[in-house]
């Protein structure tokens, strides 16, 4: 009985030393409006296997496509695109993207990721749509993704 | 010899799984995370460019390309203008204009999406056309400048509410007909109801009448005294890249 409880104990040690492999992104999603090449761009936070959290990282919508749980290789109306490693810490990668989030709204004037500007007038190419928002927010986390608009008037910070 | 009892067998097979156990983790968290000595490797891509193990911190990002919007010049933009001055719709010729500017700029993207959704190159020119128009519609505060007075929130949530039901309804009908073999002619009706269907519904719950439409299209992008007309010319060696201008673009304006 010793023997076995010396196994079972020098297997918990081995579990407690061994560290839980753990990696968190931002992946980048594009809904594709009617087919065609004109669409919303959305960052969700995964660890590469499935979604973390419901907060979609996105300007000039409420709609929801970032749900905790499912699998991360696409989310409902989207397909991936792009993505950019954060951290190994949870908190971190969470505390970075809502950084960020935050920074961004305020630049757009899109506090708490409203659909409309409280500051500039949306369109599809100045400095006020959604592609504008997601090269700000990528700039940002650290890898600024590609994007249609031509966003004029843009700076950053 | 002796020969080992129970228990010392039992013992023995968990603490044999236990290292096994964990030098599998241990090989899997190597083989996941580049070693920050060595070189870092892509794992292979999947068709739509995502990685297909998660790659690591020091993993080499791939490069990613997206559609992106030429510049409207000055030029083009007087061309476009004299086009369409004598049209009896100024503003949405001028809108397609861009539209096929911006598929033209894409042509490869444009034939990719073709391949993908089995439609045709003019299809995915058109839908590009559709989806740039109902983004445009849904600019309420011009819309409400072209009107001359503000829309109320159900107007809006029901602006917001028929973009979405209107593009998930289509994409579920196209792909349906794709699946089932129906001939082009088909898709294009599809097509060209739903962007009717779509202009009818948004002048109901906004109010606009069809030369509002026109000055909503055409005002705010293209024709003379549009916000971007004195937007400074991009740089040839970096025609998207504005960092350095100072502020927002003035509020747009009717033609």
């Amino acid at each position: 009985m010793r023997q076995i409880l010396a196994a079972l104990a020098f297997t918990a040690t081995l579990a407690a030393t061994a560290p839980a492999r753990a990696d968190y992104y931002v992946e980048y999603y594009r809904d594709n409006l009617f087919l065609g090449l004109a669409y919303h761009r959305i960052g969700c936070l995964t660890n590469w296997a499935t979604v973390q959290s419901n907060q979609e990282y996105d300007g000039f919508t409420t709609s929801d496509y970032c749900f905790a749980g499912t699998s991360s290789d696409s989310v409902p109306s989207g397909s991936w695109f792009d993505y950019q490693y954060l951290s190994s810490s949870f908190s971190a990668a969470q505390s970075k993207l809502d950084s960020c989030g935050a920074q961004t709204n305020n630049k757009y004037g899109t506090q708490g990721y409203t659909a409309r500007s409280s500051t500039c007038s949306y369109n599809i190419v100045t400095n006020c749509n959604s592609d504008c928002w997601m090269r700000y927010f990528s700039t940002c986390v650290g890898h600024r993704v590609s994007t249609a608009s031509t966003c004029f008037g843009y700076s950053y910070p | 010899m002796k020969r080992p009892s129970l228990p010392t067998v039992a013992a023995c097979a968990a603490l044999a799984g236990a290292l096994a156990l964990w030098a599998w983790t241990a090989r899997s968290r190597a083989a996941e995370r580049p070693a920050t000595a060595a070189a870092p490797t892509a794992a292979p891509p999947l068709p739509n460019g995502r990685p297909a193990a998660p790659p690591g911190p020091d993993a080499p990002h791939p490069t990613i390309a997206e559609p992106t919007m030429p510049p409207l010049t000055p030029a083009w933009r007087r061309t476009i203008t004299a086009q369409v001055a004598t049209g009896p719709r100024p503003g949405a010729a001028a809108f397609r204009a861009m539209a096929d500017l911006y598929v033209d700029h894409n042509a490869d993207f444009a034939r990719a999406q073709a391949e993908a959704e089995r439609i045709t190159v003019a299809e995915v020119r058109e839908l590009t056309h559709l989806g740039l128009l109902v983004l445009a519609t849904q600019r309420v505060p011009e819309v409400e400048d072209v009107l001359g007075h503000d829309l109320d929130d159900a107007a809006r949530a029901e602006l917001t509410a028929l973009m979405h039901a209107s593009n998930d309804d289509f994409k579920r009908d196209l792909r349906a007909l794709v699946a089932a073999g129906r001939p082009e002619d088909e898709r294009w009706q599809l097509i060209r109801a739903t962007e009717a269907r779509y202009l009818d519904r948004f002048a109901a719950i906004a109010g606009l009448d069809p030369d509002q439409l026109d000055a909503l299209l055409g005002g705010n992008i293209l024709l003379p005294g549009a916000p971007i007309a004195g937007a400074p010319t991009p740089s040839p060696t970096d025609p998207v890249d504005h960092h350095d201008s100072p502020a927002e673009p003035p509020r747009p304006s009717r033609p």
